[in-house]
């Protein structure tokens, strides 16, 4: 039996054909609940885990042709120019409250964690890996590597902020008061990134866009960041 | 199909320029090709048009689909969460409520402000 899975399993084909077959469900089954939560992302994730771990399919044999998708990870950067140059207007229209926002959540995001670590005894390699967590999938990935976190967690602690902000924003609103458009999306998208901006688009087209220019700008000023966090981080 | 390859040829070229910027200054080389990206397009050097309905907009609808194999990798590191998971998730729920709330109200305090100078 385990030969016969094996002799399935063990080519280039099999990891990126499951892969693409997850994905879609998970398209089918997010556009048939309609539930943000559930996103495409978390579905295709959980039941390519739950396959792996379940019918014992060999981590090595997915990977053999998973490891090519991961290879776009540059270009996936690359192309984040596009959404930031198709929002220049919106940008321009309220630059300075934006950017100082965005600054200002980067810098709650990086202290805090640091500040939450150190007062649970959290260990240093964990608490690295949880720093790029706010950010888009390549960005974090790309800047976990700088400040030599477990790219694995980075991963699971990036998941989690994009679902979290989905459950806590509405409190969240209402505890700091947040009423304005443009701050309500700005907010959303600096925490929780493209799950959190599926939300947002759901609560009006001006705090999806903003929500949208924010991932990127979040990203970008969290990466230039990180000379200052190799200095807090000896 | 001629626009099509003009995308994936200007793609490539970016790629590589990034590479070779990243030899000269130490700058991860496909931020540096995103920001050339960008520069190009403000600049007019690249209209939108190369990118549009093409192979990008494929990808950046479906960016998700790319982080698929990294997300399942993670089944090899879940044994380093054992015994440490409730800590993660409470810092992460506590940091990320004060990013939201912070991030908005500083968005807020400085539009108040830029209506009174109107």
């Amino acid at each position: 039996m385990t030969e016969i899975l094996n002799l399935l399993t063990d080519n280039i084909f099999f990891g990126v054909i499951i892969t693409l077959a997850a994905y879609a469900a998970g398209k089918k089954i997010n556009a048939m609940t309609g539930i943000t939560v559930l996103n495409p992302f978390l579905i295709a994730m959980l039941s390519l885990m739950a396959l792996i771990l379940i019918v014992k399919i060999p981590l090595a044999n997915y990977m053999k042709g998973a490891s090519y998708l991961e290879q776009m990870l540059p270009v996936s950067i690359i192309l984040l120019a596009l959404p930031l140059y198709r929002q220049r207007a919106k940008l321009q229209s309220h630059k300075l409250p934006i950017l100082a926002g965005i600054t200002a959540g980067v810098l709650t995001s990086i202290v805090s964690t640091i500040v939450l670590c150190r007062l649970f005894n959290v260990d240093e390699l964990l608490l690295r890996s949880l720093i790029p967590r706010s950010i888009t999938t390549p960005l974090g990935l790309l800047m976990v590597k700088n400040i030599n976190g477990i790219s694995g967690i980075t991963m699971i602690a990036i998941i989690f902020n994009g679902v979290s902000g989905v459950i806590i924003y509405a409190p969240v609103y209402a505890l700091f008061r947040i009423h304005h458009p443009v701050a309500k999306g700005i907010a959303m998208g600096t925490t929780s990134h493209a799950i959190g901006t599926a939300k947002a688009l759901e609560l009006g087209e001006l705090i999806g866009a903003m929500s949208g220019l924010a991932i990127v700008l979040a990203g970008l000023i969290t990466v230039a960041a990180y000379p200052l966090i190799n200095l807090i981080l000896p | 199909m001629i626009k099509l390859s003009r995308e994936i040829i200007l793609i490539a070229l970016l790629l590589a320029a990034g590479i070779l910027i990243g030899k000269l200054i130490p700058f991860p080389s496909s931020l540096s090709s995103m920001i050339l990206l960008l520069l190009l397009l403000i600049t007019g050097v690249f209209k939108e048009e190369y990118f549009t309905g093409g192979i990008s907009d494929l990808i950046l609808k479906n960016l998700a689909f790319f982080f698929l194999p990294p997300a399942v990798k993670v089944i090899d590191s879940l044994g380093i969460l054992e015994g440490v998971w409730v800590k993660l998730v409470l810092i992460m729920l506590i940091s990320n409520v004060l990013v939201m709330g912070v991030t908005g109200m500083v968005v807020q305090l400085f539009l108040k402000t830029e209506k009174d100078h109107d």
